[in-house]
């Protein structure tokens, strides 16, 4: 099956103040049609940028340097700005972090629902929409205003607008970080929900670990600009090959008995200026050999994932033993 | 139970908290929390955990004396928070999920740090200079950072400047409102980390509001758990994750993936209570 959005070695960089930050140093993956890909990673990772490119939404400072992004065979960096406009319209949402700050605080939530129908269908069309994504679709709710909903609403809000012009693809940029457990819950049952009934392809964007774990068929996981390790959650997260991975896990606090404490990881991640002709996770690596600090790692199949170490496969036999 | 009114111990005696809306001839009032009753002793974390809106910060600011209860007291050390106002200045602090909340933009991270001091005119510049680097040094941050803007750090670095702020006055009781929600993995460990051991070396009770399960159960000693504004439960660390009665303390439990943490694909199967 051909991959419905495939990820080649992009590289990408922000001009700032303090000279040029490289967010993507070559980041490769694919996607399939109809899947829920997770992508991990901590703030600097990259995975925001990832995620901006594959909507075609990168900001006017970012530079791309190399390397594609396709979706459905075509450049989502194409010449053509009318098409580039149509595939963020028609086949791409985009669902904000913050949602409270995607919705204009201006307007009835009823009003910009209607907005994102493109006004087709009137008053049906948007109980309907509301429907899909668990809102109540009385339209005296509707019509309120976004400060009267409550966070979870908000982010459904969101979501409906996101998919109301029924796109291909959705990009969600860590849609329940503001949320409580119960309805972070609900937000990914309805992504998983969407992706069921409308064949959706989503590209979850988080640094919660569980989440990715139990709703995503895929996880990516990324560090200073690139996918270091790429694959099912069964088999990155229970025996992960990337030394940065199992550092991840065993950071995050989890079912520790009392009194033992969790391994922060040490050092900081570094901001990549050029292309890095080395590890970027070495200096932070418990493994780290010579060879990480003078080769630059390039994707391989260890295990049935695609990760980016020299060391992956004593990596795994650690995990198993 | 030891003594709920130790010194040292803060307790929440069956508070209620209204919001009040509306102008003067159509006031209402809407309880956002109901008879909510716990304690704190010196050097226990207390973790509440709640859904948004169950009223856990507004418990945060009650149990702080920033709002004053509707119904119900809050006790410092046995006394009632407003008899003792100003003998309670410094003694509690706050951390908030975002340190730019707490960190003035214009402000240097050390006069920021300093502020609590400078405000309850506490030393010499040169004594708050000092006891500024000690902080610092404290919550794991480069001195030198004393004469940077906030804007400057990263995320992680600015949560342990506004530790560090809270600290700095040596007070009693701390509230950490989603204090490592906004966090990155590896920063919340350190975090988490730095904060149990600031506990082990200055003693200071705790409430650790969060939604993070994980989180709450790595740094607690007890939990409370609440919903519509009330407690529907109250228990030991161990006895809530192990056996939570609360069917929606069950569900909060079960929002921890089981596998995080534990690599071996098949957790071994957890002694009853």
């Amino acid at each position: 099956m051909n991959p419905l959005i495939t990820i080649d070695d992009v590289a990408v960089e922000y001009g700032t103040a303090r000279g040029a930050v490289r967010a993507l140093d070559g980041a490769s993956a694919e996607i399939q049609a109809g899947e829920i890909i997770g992508i991990v990673g901590e703030s600097g990772s990259g995975k925001s940028t990832l995620g901006l490119a594959i909507a075609g939404l990168l900001p006017g400072n970012a530079k791309w340097l190399s390397g594609a992004i396709h979706v459905g065979g075509h450049d989502v960096r194409g010449h053509d700005e009318v098409a580039r406009r149509e595939f963020r319209r028609r086949q791409c949402g985009f669902i904000f972090q913050n949602a409270m700050g995607a919705l204009d605080p201006t307007m009835r939530v009823h009003r910009q629902l209607e907005h994102a129908l493109d006004g087709e269908g009137g008053d049906a069309a948007v109980a309907a929409l509301a429907a899909s994504v668990g809102l109540p679709t009385d339209k005296a709710v509707l019509r309120r205003y976004p400060h009267e909903f409550s966070g979870g609403m908000a982010q459904r809000a969101v979501i409906a607008k996101a998919i109301a012009a029924r796109p291909r693809i959705v990009v969600a940029d860590e849609p329940t970080a503001s949320l409580d457990a119960a309805m972070r819950t609900q937000v990914l049952e309805l992504l998983v929900s969407l992706r069921d009934d409308l064949g959706l392809t989503c590209v979850l964007l988080s640094h919660d670990l569980g989440l990715v774990m139990r709703y995503c068929d895929r996880i990516a996981v990324m560090y200073s600009g690139r996918v270091v390790e790429y694959g099912s959650p069964e088999t990155v997260l229970s025996r992960p090959a990337h030394p940065y991975t199992n550092a991840l896990l065993r950071a995050a606090p989890g079912k520790e008995a009392p009194g033992t404490r969790v391994e922060p990881i040490p050092g900081m991640q570094v901001a990549v200026r050029s292309r890095s002709e080395r590890c970027a996770f070495a200096d932070r690596c418990r493994r780290a050999e010579e060879r990480c600090a003078a080769e630059r790692p390039e994707p391989r199949e260890v295990d049935g994932r695609q990760v980016l170490c020299h060391f992956a496969e004593e990596e795994v036999m650690v995990a198993h033993g | 139970m030891a003594d709920q009114d130790a010194p040292g111990t803060v307790r929440l005696d069956a508070v209620s908290y209204a919001y009040r809306s509306g102008g003067a001839f159509s006031r209402r009032g809407e309880d956002a929390v109901r008879d909510v009753s716990f304690a704190v002793a010196k050097g226990e974390t207390l973790g509440l955990v709640g859904e948004s809106g169950s009223g856990k910060s507004t418990i945060g600011r009650v149990a702080l004396g920033v709002y004053a209860p509707t119904r119900g007291r809050v006790l410092f050390g046995g006394v009632p928070l407003e008899q003792q106002r100003r003998a309670l200045r410094g003694r509690f602090q706050v951390v908030l999920q975002h340190p730019e909340w707490s960190l003035n933009p214009r402000l240097r991270i050390g006069t920021s740090v300093a502020e609590p001091l400078t405000v309850g005119k506490v030393g010499t510049r040169d004594e708050r200079r000092a006891r500024v680097a000690e902080l610092l040094d404290l919550v794991g941050l480069d001195q030198a950072l004393a004469r940077r803007y906030p804007h400057e750090l990263s995320g992680g670095q600015q949560q342990r400047v506004a530790i560090a702020r809270a600290l700095v006055t040596q007070p009693d009781f701390i509230v950490f409102d989603e204090a490592v929600s906004a966090l990155d993995v590896s920063v919340q460990a350190q975090t988490l980390n730095l904060i149990l051991s600031l506990q082990e070396a200055e003693g200071f009770a705790a409430l650790f509001i969060s939604h993070d399960m994980a989180a709450v159960r790595y740094v607690s000693d007890a939990v409370v758990v609440m919903m519509a504004g009330e407690v529907v439960e109250k228990a030991p660390v161990q006895t809530f994750y192990g056996s939570p009665s609360h069917p929606y303390s069950q569900l909060l439990v079960d929002s921890i993936a089981p596998e995080i943490g534990t690599p071996t694909p098949t957790p071994a199967p957890r002694p009853a209570g």
